[in-house]
């Protein structure tokens, strides 16, 4: 019996995803990356910039991320010695008079910002769309380093997005004392910008603060907690393949008083945020999706966010997807993403 | 008639009680999460002591309330926005809501607590049963020793198993197991099919066991067997679908606690018993099944067996329409 997928909706959305931090790659360095149930090799140039390619060698299927040498601006293969350059094209096979015309892979765009590596996913090959912008935390005297979390969750991007306005969770997963009110949520494709007020009861009396949570896209969000410390947290959510996603939690405090005092603070609003995530991992790891949920009168604004989503995935890939998820055996397998970005290049 | 034969005529699963946990598996505030006939379903008790069993999902955003989910008197609570149902699967609480959506509910399955296990009511079409589960007068039954229990997931149809129930020929070459000829017999009424058997058996632990038993089907997946030999032993088995490929086998044992018995000889009853049922998983784990098997003159009556058998996997509706 063939295995059907667990959602309805498709597994790869558009946008641009964390596939590492950019403390984890120095210059000369060759890792191998699988995301979108894609091999793929990443590599930093000696001139320090950062090119993802699809991992196998077109000559004879090498992984170039397994054995791969940069060499000046270019990877080389660890089969035959045959040169890469960061837009994927051969550009040198040592015992060969000729290139072969289409010795190239495919490459991924990159974007390397805020100490994040990201690349950019379209399922059809199209080039981004939108940016990321520069977060003005980062690499701010003023703010720490990041404080960095890592999981791996069996979920769907959308579905794990979908908590952001889901403001009934809060209480009853997170034992908040009440349901969260948002004053503002505005839902733009490709961003979400959501700011609810906050109540803390400290020893010192009540402190009002915020919530600002700023989503760009499926893959990325930063959420500001202001009030008794400044906090950003940003997240990333990359799909690994059909079943799991690769979380990562990236905080930074506003420093606060001595480091001792800065550190003690923000790693106690780091491990709450960590355990809210794994609060809700378990509802994640084992829920279905329904296209259409019995929703309440108190539930947040769930229909309108299912409606932004549609924005990420093609007609055509949602109707797979649903297919697919039906049982539906004329469904025609999904091409690579290589092939897309052939046909894409030919039409 | 036998069904179609050119698809699988076990396509789906059967109509009849599936045994979940013995009662002693699940304690009153217990949740657990189950996958039984392709379907995920959450299995609890009450503080009462009630066994429910309802599909998973949560109808709100999709939870699955074996993961999380909390008994709260009489009912379950959802672990993502705290919705809470009753054992009929009825919403019965949004706390953070005015009013609850009328269709609000999850599907619920009969449920029949009988002799120390826990049943599930399973048809295709959702009838309600019309049948039940027979109390077990050896269950408590003061001069029985305590229960023992096991639980195996085997990959097989279920069919293989409950076709033991007509396989004469397996018993030497499979269990060492000389039946006394012209002792084996099958029984079919209604949901009920019966093995009489006289046999010597040379377990796999030793010694010589000569015996007489009774094995009894009670639909198509709980089986009581009565062996009168040394001992008066009872063997329960029940086995449930997990999905198309596997099942969930649980069985019980116990033997009636005879003057001079000690606990070496119920331990190597028993040890028989287990090691019995695994020389079966070896060949159900491996063997294909075949729609018109090769038969011989020295074969029990598998088409009969498959006849009875069929009648599990037959809608209802079409079985009336037969019956016109």
């Amino acid at each position: 019996m063939s295995k059907r997928p667990r959602f309805p909706i498709p597994r790869y959305p558009r946008g641009w995803f964390q596939v590492a931090y950019s403390d984890e790659l120095d210059s000369g360095d060759v890792m191998p990356l699988k995301y979108f149930g894609v091999e793929m090799v990443m590599f930093r140039t000696e001139d320090g910039e950062v090119s993802v390619l699809d991992a196998f060698c077109p000559h004879m299927g090498a992984h170039l991320g397994h054995g791969g040498k940069v060499e000046g601006g270019g990877l080389v293969c660890p089969f035959h010695a045959w040169k890469f350059d960061g837009s994927g094209k051969c550009t040198e096979v040592p015992y060969a008079k000729h290139l072969p015309r289409k010795a190239n892979v495919t490459a991924w765009p990159v974007i390397e910002r805020n100490g994040i590596i990201m690349v950019w996913h379209d399922i059809e090959g199209k080039e981004p769309a939108w940016d990321i912008p520069q977060i003005p935390e980062w690499n701010n005297d003023a703010w720490t380093p990041y404080w960095k979390q890592r999981w791996k969750l069996r979920t769907h991007n959308q579905d794990m997005c979908e908590n952001v306005v889901d403001k009934a969770h809060f209480r009853y997963v997170h034992g908040m004392e009440i349901v969260p009110q948002p004053h503002t949520i505005k839902l733009e494709y490709p961003r979400i910008n959501m700011i609810t007020d906050a109540l803390y009861n400290t020893p010192r009396g009540d402190v009002t603060g915020e919530l600002d949570v700023e989503v760009h896209g499926f893959g990325f969000s930063v959420s500001r907690f202001r009030g008794i410390v400044e906090t950003t947290n940003m997240a990333s959510v990359t799909p690994i393949d059909d079943e799991y996603c690769d979380v990562r939690f990236s905080f930074t405090v506003k420093k606060i008083g001595g480091a001792e005092i800065t550190e003690g603070v923000g790693k106690a609003f780091t491990r709450e945020i960590a355990r809210q995530l794994e609060e809700d991992a378990p509802v994640w790891e084992n829920k279905a999706f329904f296209n259409q949920p019995m929703l309440c009168d108190g539930d947040g604004p769930i229909a309108d966010f299912r409606k932004w989503c549609t924005h990420f995935y093609p007609e055509w890939y949602h109707k797979q997807a649903q297919a697919e998820y039906d049982g539906l055996k004329e469904v025609s397998k999904p091409l690579t993403l290589a092939e897309r970005r052939r046909r894409l290049a030919a039409a | 008639m036998m069904p179609d034969t050119k698809t699988n005529p076990w396509a789906g699963f059967a109509r009849g009680w599936f045994m979940l946990m013995f009662s002693e598996e699940l304690k009153p505030g217990d949740v657990v999460p189950m996958k039984r006939f392709d379907q995920e379903l959450v299995l609890f008790r009450t503080e009462s002591g009630e066994p429910k069993v309802l599909d998973a999902y949560c109808p709100h955003m999709g939870a699955h309330l074996g993961h999380g989910g909390k008994i709260e008197g009489e009912g379950i609570v959802c672990p993502f926005h705290a919705w809470k149902f009753d054992g009929t699967g009825k919403c019965i609480e949004i706390p953070y809501a005015k009013r609850i959506p009328p269709k609000a509910a999850v599907a619920c399955w009969p449920v029949m607590e009988r002799n120390g296990m826990i049943f599930v009511w399973h048809d295709r079409e959702k009838s309600q049963p019309d049948w039940e589960i027979p109390a077990l007068e050896e269950w408590d039954d003061p001069e029985f020793l305590p229960w023992r229990y096991a639980k195996l997931q085997i990959k097989t149809p279920p069919l293989a198993i409950a076709e033991n129930l007509a396989d004469a020929g397996h018993f030497i070459p499979v269990h060492n197991t000389h039946p006394v000829p012209g002792s084996f017999s099958n029984t079919y009424t209604d949901h009920i099919g019966q093995q009489k058997i006289k046999a010597v058996a040379y377990p796999v632990h030793g010694g010589k066991d000569e015996f007489e038993s009774t094995a009894t089907y009670y639909g198509p997946a709980y089986q009581v067997t009565k062996m009168y030999g040394k001992g008066l032993g009872v063997i329960i088995n029940a086995h449930t679908p997990i999905d198309d490929d596997n099942v969930m086998l649980r069985f019980g044992v116990s033997m009636k606690a005879v003057e001079g018995m000690t606990d070496e000889l119920i331990d190597h009853f028993i040890d028989n018993m287990r090691d019995g049922y695994l020389q079966d998983v070896q060949i159900w784990e491996n063997k294909i099944y075949l729609d018109r098997p090769i038969l011989c003159d020295g074969d029990g009556p598998i088409g009969e067996f498959r006849r009875w058998y069929a009648q599990f996997y037959t809608p209802r509706s079409s079985a009336a329409d037969a019956a016109e």
